[in-house]
């Protein structure tokens, strides 16, 4: 596919002995949602970690918006990560010191934004996904639906262009799981980013546009007639 | 599901003119088919001939749809019953999912394969039906989950299947 | 918009340090009172040389200054210091006398002088001797009290000192009083500190070395508290976009906040704590809190090197878990720790010791060697303990459940519980290696020491009170047989420059002893060897004014007209006889004192008194019995006080080694303690969660205690051999013989895994607390 906002071909990425991605292929367009799915240990997380530049491929490249990620130093892959990704993780990416608004402004203040500013713009976003009123409450104290949350608006503050997200609802119920997946769709197509979606839930899934399925570290896409 | 029993848990909510009896069980229970006047006119005389409801007014005019039915102390009794009834659980062990799963097997083919063109079609429907959900009311969510936690439990059977068979195969074929 | 985004940085560093909830708020606690007792230690440290140079001066800032006044005593102030001691104790005390009313020299900060028969004291002399532990000290001071000796003359708030009134006598020309023209530091040898010999100075700075250390590595071991949670905290910064410059910047800050946050508060509580000990006596040295004054290099040492420290055990920390954003979804199995560098500075320790045995001792350069190579091996001790705690917990396997549990997670981190007994083991080392230096110097210098094992006392005694001094001596309790003479030399009459002959006086009792001879009657003379004087010839005493020539004939004398020839007797064993300043060796007459009536009154005599395995009451009632005149006689130190002399070289430097190795131990039994509520603060979660499905809480308690314990017994076998190789090279340098104090390194091992066990037991209140299944609800 031409004209894919990231794009991964032939990654490759061994942990030791063991293969974890075997040449995988991906390509996402802008404002796109796809979801990544396949059984527990097929490389669905080693894959969106390659794909947000977070670890090096062993072989095979990742290019975003025409950049190659695997080229790139520490410093201007951080600021991608920091300006034009987001990340939702199934927990811990929240940092436990700081109040849920201050969590989410920190990559602005990580940019260089003053605190007033950041935290302003974090509220925005904590209201939004209708968790406003946790604002000054440390994620400690809060439930697992309502860091995931705050997480995701932590994600989207900084009107990233790719939202990383890994087993966003896995440590969620049901009902708790479907209100921040409705949450998080609701807000990308507002913003136009495009997400990752990895998923090992059919119901998870079924919020993207498409999904591609990793087996034994390599990415399979069924056209249907 | 009884048709019966649905619409006299409708009159059970409050008493409808025949038309708006259809119309609420088209909204909550046709899935996308409508019911035939026909047979919401049959029924409802099987439950007048039942003791179970009871024309309880007129609506002046000449229309073809002038009784109003309610449903009668019997009609809440059988209701309630039905209710409280549980369904027998079904076993889908006749299904086709089943068969061709176990068809692909024996003729030698990819299971994954089958597995994936199987989990792409699921998921188109879960799509659909994700997005039928973001747009309905309450009801249209509640029938939208019941579907798409039954597509959900095809798949995870599929998967689980394939993950069987795949220990299986570790076990043959060396 | 550089500084900005700096600003930035910091702001966010030093956020994550303060305000972050309970379980920060407990770390940055931890991080504050750990940096914090370190400044308190290291600020006493740098007081070092105030307390020195400040109890120096004061000490000696009323020392005599003299003229000497050779036969006649002009009129003015005369004065005379006895150092003396009471139970081992230092007692000064200056005798006074102003021979006519009106102007005379003052100590600083008195107004007046005790006149005869007043007495004025240092306060804690006062102390002393109201006490009941003072009842045998009060016979030497009888006197009216008339006043309290100032701070400015007293070198420490214990120091026994006195100012005593004394009575015309005290300028009699055979006393050693002599003309006070000031009070003031004394000029020339004597006067002064001294230098301290070589050998001591190595053993000082090899003390500092061994004190400080432990000092800094604790204030690095602080800086890595809570390292995993801090490891998970930068890794989410990392994944949120901050490169990796950024998040050293954010770690630095952070660690900066409890650096500067312990040194305000270690600054507070040094003040506080130099309050508080003021007049305090640990090991024999008690301070002024004024004494306790940084001196301006040691304190900005302390200021830059603490946070300095702290900065660069953080970056370290950092550069070996490089913090990746991954961080926040894997924990990374531990580095493998490598032991290529550890053994590299082992043995360049190892090798400038060698290096140093084959130098002259008394350089300077050898001493710099010395303390470099025992300042790696004492850095290599917890450098090489995590190394190996990873190996044999590596190597471990099964066992209890509590066991097992430590031993896992050993192996998962071994770095915190084996940095902590680090700090431990380097005390122990330091300990061990100097006490069984320190151990062998000292017997060294006692089998060195004359006239050892003398239990003779030798004492000079003013003629004029010598008859009162042996009746008192004669009914003092364990002692024995006593021997009074006197030495006089004896020139031919008008005879210029001619050699004298030195004239034993001694009754026939000590003569029969002291000769061969059997027979005596008072008025008899023996001849030793061959004489100058000629029997029956005149002969005359001297004082002489300077060179031979230049005398004064203070006395004459006629050699009897008998001198029977006779022979010094062996020295029996175990006596003095064959020393000291009346030495009969040097005898060549043996006379009667009925042979030599006219004898000058200031020849005094020399007892010798033998004492038999005195009690520490018994040897002060023989001072007492000498301090009836306290400038007419003196007890020379040695024999019975021998120990007493011994402490006071030997002694000053053991008081500093124990008081700092105390203080050292203080503070690595804190680090102890901080860590370890650390390491269950740090892995509550995991604790409540085993607590919440049935394990016992003595299981959790136990597998604490291995987890300390197992390092432990590593680090005291790791301390007790380095600290013995220590003591060989350098004993090997001073070229002495190794013995090994084993009870004493014993007790040091002991105490030092009493202090992990006393740790490990104060941490159960808060194991206790801390595994509430309410800890199981965090993010
Ligand atoms: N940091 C790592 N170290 C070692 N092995 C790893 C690491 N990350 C992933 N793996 C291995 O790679 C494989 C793929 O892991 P992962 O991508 O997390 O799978 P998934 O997310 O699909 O469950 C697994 O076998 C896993 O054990
Ligand atoms: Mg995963």
């Amino acid at each position: 596919m031409t004209g894919a906002l990231l794009e991964a071909k032939g990654v490759v990425k061994a942990f030791g002995p063991t293969a974890a991605l075997a040449g995988a292929d991906l390509a996402i367009g802008a404002g796109e949602v796809v979801a990544v799915m396949g059984p527990s240990g097929s490389g669905k997380s080693t894959l969106l970690h390659c794909l947000a530049g977070i670890i090096a491929p062993d072989s095979g490249t990742v290019t975003y918006d025409g950049r190659d990620l695997g080229g790139m130093a520490d410093v201007p892959r951080s600021a991608l990560r920091r300006t034009e990704f987001g990340f939702v993780f199934q927990f811990g990416q929240l940092v436990p010191e700081l109040t849920c608004v201050e969590n989410v402004a920190l990559p602005l203040r990580l940019d260089g934004r003053r605190r007033r500013k950041a935290e302003a713009q974090a509220r925005e976003w904590l209201v939004r996904l209708e968790v406003e009123e946790l604002a000054d409450k440390r994620p400690g104290e809060v439930s697992g639906g309502q860091g995931q949350r705050v997480a995701i608006a932590r994600a989207l503050v900084s009107g990233p262009r790719v939202i990383f997200a890994d087993e966003p609802t896995g440590a969620l119920d049901s009902f708790t799981g479907e209100r921040v997946m409705d949450l998080m769709t609701q807000a990308v197509r507002d913003t136009g980013a495009a997400v990752v979606l990895v998923t090992h839930e059919a119901r998870v899934a079924a919020y993207a546009d498409r999904e591609v399925v990793v087996r034994d570290g390599r990415t399979r896409e069924v056209a249907l007639a | 599901m009884s048709i019966g029993h649905s619409l006299l848990g409708l009159l059970r909510q409050e008493p409808r003119h025949g038309y708006d009896l259809k119309r609420a069980y088209d909204d909550h229970f046709g899935q996308g088919r409508v019911l035939p006047y026909g047979q919401v006119y049959a029924t409802l005389s099987r439950l007048l001939k039942n003791g179970l409801i009871e024309e309880s007014g007129v609506r002046p005019g000449n229309g073809p749809d002038r009784k109003r039915y309610a449903i009668t102390a019997d009609g809440v009794t059988d209701v309630d019953q039905w209710l409280g009834r549980p369904e027998k659980p079904e076993l889908y062990l006749q299904s086709t999912l089943y068969s061709k799963v176990v068809i692909a097997l024996m003729a030698g083919l990819d299971a994954s394969e089958v597995v994936d063109t199987q989990r792409a079609a699921h998921l188109r429907s879960m799509r659909e039906l994700t997005a039928r959900k973001r747009e309905g009311d309450l009801a249209d969510k509640l029938i939208c989950d019941h579907a798409l936690f039954h597509l959900d439990a095809d798949l995870r059977w599929l998967e689980l299947t394939e993950a069987r068979l795949a220990d299986l195969g570790k076990l043959v074929r060396p | 918009m550089r500084v900005g985004q700096w600003v930035n940085d910091l702001a966010i560093g030093v956020r994550l340090a303060i305000g972050g909830g309970r379980s920060a708020m407990v770390r940055l606690a931890l991080g504050t009172i750990g940096v914090a007792v370190a400044v308190v230690a290291l600020l006493g440290a740098a007081s070092t040389t105030t307390v020195l140079e400040d109890s120096q001066q004061r000490r000696t800032a009323d020392e005599l200054v003299t003229t000497r006044t050779d036969g006649q005593r002009p009129a003015g102030l005369y004065g005379w210091t006895d150092k003396g001691s009471f139970r081992g104790e230092e007692v000064v005390v200056t005798y006074l006398y102003a021979t006519a009313a009106g102007d005379h020299p003052l100590p600083p900060g008195t107004d007046r002088l005790p006149g005869p028969g007043e007495v004025v004291l240092s306060p804690a002399l006062a102390r002393l001797l109201d006490s009941p532990q003072g009842e045998l000290l009060r016979p030497r001071f009888t006197g009216k009290r008339v006043g309290e000796l100032p701070k400015v003359v007293l070198g420490e708030p214990t120091s026994l000192k006195a100012y005593v009134g004394a009575d015309a006598s005290l300028v009699d020309p055979s006393t050693s009083a002599e003309r006070v023209e000031r009070f003031g530091v004394a000029q020339g040898p004597g006067g002064g500190g001294g230098e301290r010999p070589p050998q001591l100075m190595l053993l000082a700075l090899l003390g500092a070395v061994v004190l400080l250390l432990p000092v800094f590595t604790f204030v690095a071991t602080t800086a890595r508290i809570a390292g995993a949670q801090r490891d998970r905290r930068l890794s989410a910064l990392r994944l949120v976009g901050s490169d990796s410059r950024q998040v050293h910047r954010i770690a630095a800050a952070e660690s900066l906040v409890s650096a500067v946050a312990g040194l305000v508060v270690g600054t507070a509580a040094f003040l506080v704590v130099r309050e508080l000990i003021e007049g305090v006596e640990l090991f024999g040295t008690s301070f002024y809190a004024s004494d306790l004054t940084p001196d301006l290099l040691g304190a900005s040492l302390v200021v830059l090197a603490v946070p300095a420290v702290s900065l660069l055990a953080t970056l370290a920390a950092l550069r070996r878990t490089i913090v990746e954003p991954l961080g926040v979804v894997r924990q990374g199995k531990p580095v493998r720790r490598r032991v290529w560098w550890r053994l590299l500075l082992v043995a360049a320790g190892v090798g400038l010791m060698v290096a140093a045995g084959s130098m002259d001792p008394d350089n300077t350069d050898s001493t710099t060697v010395v303390v470099l190579g025992s300042a790696l091996l004492l850095i290599g001790v917890p450098v090489m303990l995590p190394w190996l705690v990873e190996r044999v917990s590596g190597r471990i396997r099964g066992g209890a459940p509590s066991w097992q549990l430590a031993i896992r997670r050993l192996q998962l981190d071994s770095g915190t519980s084996a940095r902590v007994v680090g700090g431990i083991a380097v005390v122990l080392t330091g300990a061990i290696a100097l006490l069984t230096v320190l151990t062998v110097v000292a017997d060294q210098a006692r089998a060195e020491a004359p006239g050892s094992p003398s239990s003779t006392l030798l004492a000079s005694v003013d003629a004029k009170v010598l008859d009162d001094v042996l009746a008192r001596l004669a009914t003092t309790p364990a002692v024995g047989e006593v021997r009074a003479t006197r030495l006089v030399e004896a020139y031919p009459a008008g005879s210029g420059q001619s050699s004298p002959d030195s004239v034993l006086v001694a009754d026939c009792a000590v003569i029969t002893r002291l000769t061969t001879t059997r027979e005596c009657t008072d008025g008899q003379a023996f001849a030793v060897a061959g004489t100058v004087l000629r029997p029956g010839s005149p002969a005359e005493f001297r004082h002489s004014r300077g060179d031979r020539s230049d005398f004064e004939v203070v006395g004459t004398w006629t050699v009897p007209d008998r001198l029977d020839q006779t022979e010094l007797a062996p020295p029996a064993s175990g006596t003095a006889a064959g020393s000291g300043p009346a030495s009969s060796s040097r005898a060549t007459i043996i006379a009667t004192p009925g042979a030599i009536p006219d004898l000058p009154a200031d020849v005094g005599a020399t007892v010798q008194a033998q004492v038999d395995r005195p009690t520490a009451d018994q040897l002060e009632q023989i001072r007492n019995a000498f301090a009836a005149h306290p400038w007419q006689t003196f007890v020379y130190p040695g024999g019975p006080f021998e120990r007493i002399v011994e402490q006071q070289s030997m002694g000053a430097l053991q008081d500093a080694l124990y008081t700092g190795s105390t203080v050292t131990l203080l503070v690595a039994g804190l680090s102890l303690l901080v860590l370890a509520f650390e390491q269950i603060q740090e892995r509550r979660k995991p604790l409540a969660m085993l607590v919440a499905s049935g394990v016992g809480l003595g299981v959790l308690a136990r597998s604490l205690l291995w987890q300390v314990a197992v390092p432990i017994v590593l680090g005291v076998a790791v301390a007790v051999l380095t600290g013995l190789g220590m003591a060989t090279l350098v004993l090997r340098m001073l070229d002495l013989p190794l013995t090994v104090d084993w009870p004493s390194v014993a007790a040091l091992s002991g105490g030092a895994a009493l202090v992990t066990l006393a740790v490990t037991a104060m941490t159960l209140p808060f194991l206790r607390g801390v595994t509430k299944v309410t800890s199981l609800r965090a993010e």
